[in-house]
């Protein structure tokens, strides 16, 4: 029958997330702090799980939704459950504060259980923006992000999500060293370089050899597979790395 | 608090969905107990006929058909679903639900088929057939296939069935298009089956009102049908309450006047599509309406209107 909260000598029960926003909803925001104090210690029980997580917090305040994040404390992962929902729940909220408080709540442990792919990542960096993008990443940690990805693929799909700033970040974090050993083919070294803007994509190519590029490149001189992926100013540095450029013409 | 218990006055919920367009439902356990909860001594009870799909381009599963901008598509297992509910209650409970069958598709001339099947299935359950989807605005677009009306040709079938079994038909017919709101350019569609089968109990949905459907004088309109169809029932719910009969928590004189008129021929509903939670302030809305009603109308409103329409014949 759930837990009963007392707002104005009269008594209600709580026992879901969907009747929590039906009794916010009846006292039209006048009482929403006394009602989540009273339900403080429950209130993992009556989320239960991200649709009621969200329901909640699309009804509260910024500083409400702040409350009930961290009122939730460590169960706040096992509300969220898994990465789409933590997308979902992050795509609707409005204040910085709020995706700050909730990415810090989750912290190092909660995000590294529901991130666990480069796709999940990206999609949840895709809804954070500014400071907080920074701060998933540094909570996240160096050590897991060097051990997410496996192919060039897998690292630009995180780098797309960011803004040049975060992504040179995420390249120091993880070593921009350790990139040329992830990229596979051409198609794995044009995906990586369309996720940068071309001074961090110059950077990049700075790192890998010319006997990797050939090896990327399969000795082509025309680079045909990932031409039309390149600015011009990336495909003159590629020349003058591979040597090739002056011979061409 | 008051809204969370409802009416102060008990009502029976002409107007109820217990399944979602996701096609699941709470239960008949959680229906019962918000019921319980809500002062709501019965239900008229059916799923949805149509379901919406989760599209291979949407990252979020819908929750409800405005969700996006995938299609839906009639899904004829929605009954079953309702049945079990019903089912699954103890004897006591069961008689305070009033089901409906409504998973076919309207515009199917094989959809009495479909009817037939669910009627002879579950004889003790069926009290009636609705909430027949027709003209539905946003609906109707979404849904696949031809736009459904009341006028449809596979509708006929059903008609006859309903009549002769005493099967009331429960029906949604936007009685305009959303943009026409000068005149009710559907209204002759739902006008022609009421003329064709005078003696088949139709019960029109929320007025054939929807959200952003609206013409002038309605509750002339409405009253115009009452009188010239005597076998007509209109439900009150959903946005028809709120928008038109009592506009920012006033009733309307002249729908409180057409209703003392003619309260053997409406019922009041939550149209809540699941969602029993919310059952109580639904219903406790209706409260400063009800309270200018003489008692009789008052009783008619609430519950007899509905007994009578709904309750099982013979």
């Amino acid at each position: 029958m759930g837990h009963a909260i007392t707002i104005d000598g009269e008594t209600a029960p709580v026992g879901t997330a969907a009747e929590l926003v039906v009794v916010l909803n009846v006292l039209q925001g006048q009482h929403d702090r006394t009602v989540l104090e009273q339900l403080a210690p429950n209130l993992a029980e009556i989320i239960d799980g991200p649709q009621g997580l969200h329901s909640a917090l699309s009804i509260l305040t910024p500083e409400d939704q702040a409350y009930l994040i961290e009122t939730l404390g460590s169960r706040l992962v096992d509300c969220i459950q898994n990465s789409r929902a933590l997308r979902d729940i992050l795509a609707t909220l409005a204040e910085g504060a709020v995706e700050e408080s909730l990415l810090r709540t989750l912290g190092q442990e909660g995000l590294q259980h529901l991130l666990a792919t480069p796709e999940t990542l990206a999609q949840v960096l895709e809804w954070v923006y500014g400071s907080r993008d920074r701060l998933a990443l540094e909570l996240l940690g160096p050590e897991f992000l060097r051990g997410l990805f496996r192919t060039g693929r897998e690292l630009s799909l995180v780098l797309k999500a960011l803004n040049a700033e975060s992504q040179d970040f995420v390249l120091d974090e993880i070593g921009w060293e350790s990139v040329p050993p992830l990229v596979q083919d051409d198609m794995d070294l044009a995906y990586l370089l369309r996720a940068l803007p071309t001074a961090l994509s110059k950077e990049l190519l700075g790192h890998f050899t010319r006997e990797q590029l050939m090896t990327i490149l399969r000795g082509g001189r025309d680079y045909a597979g990932i031409r039309r992926y390149l600015e011009a100013g990336e495909l003159a540095h590629l020349d003058a790395l591979m040597g090739v450029n002056i011979d061409a013409e | 608090m008051t809204p969370l218990r409802g009416s102060k006055h008990s009502i029976l919920d002409a107007h109820l969905h217990v399944v979602n367009f996701g096609q699941e439902t709470p239960g008949g356990e959680a229906l019962i107990e918000a019921m319980d909860r809500a002062n709501v001594c019965g239900a008229v009870i059916f799923g949805l006929p149509v379901a919406k799909l989760w599209a291979e381009f949407d990252r979020e599963p819908p929750d409800y058909y405005l969700a996006n901008d995938a299609r839906c598509y009639y899904y004829g297992y929605t009954d079953v679903i309702v049945a079990e509910l019903v089912r699954s209650l103890p004897e006591e409970q069961r008689a305070r639900l009033y089901p409906l069958i409504c998973g076919f598709n309207p515009t199917d001339k094989m959809a009495l088929r479909d009817v037939k099947r669910q009627y002879d299935q579950y004889p003790d359950v069926w009290c009636g057939i609705g909430e027949v989807l027709l003209r539905h605005d946003d609906l109707t677009a979404l849904t696949y296939g031809d736009a459904a009306r009341a006028n449809h040709q596979a509708m006929w079938p059903i008609y006859e069935f309903a009549t002769e079994r005493e099967l009331p038909v429960l029906l949604h017919q936007n009685v305009t298009s959303v943009s026409k709101s000068d005149h009710p350019v559907y209204l002759y569609e739902l006008e022609e089956a009421l003329r064709d089968f005078p003696r088949t109990q139709f019960i029109l949905a929320h007025c054939g009102m929807s959200r952003r459907v609206n013409v002038p004088f309605y509750y002339q309109m409405v009253a115009r049908l009452l009188e010239q169809y005597p076998r007509v029932v209109v439900d009150y719910s959903w946005i028809i309450f709120d928008e038109i009969i009592c506009p920012n928590g006033v009733p309307s004189p002249e729908w409180l006047e057409m209703t003392e008129q003619y309260s053997d021929r409406i019922c009041l509903g939550s149209d809540l599509v699941t969602k029993f939670e919310r059952m109580g302030p639904e219903m406790h809305r209706y409260d400063v309406f009800l309270d200018e009603l003489s008692e009789e109308a008052r009783a008619n409103v609430c519950r007899l209107t509905a007994q009578r329409v709904y309750g099982r014949k013979g």
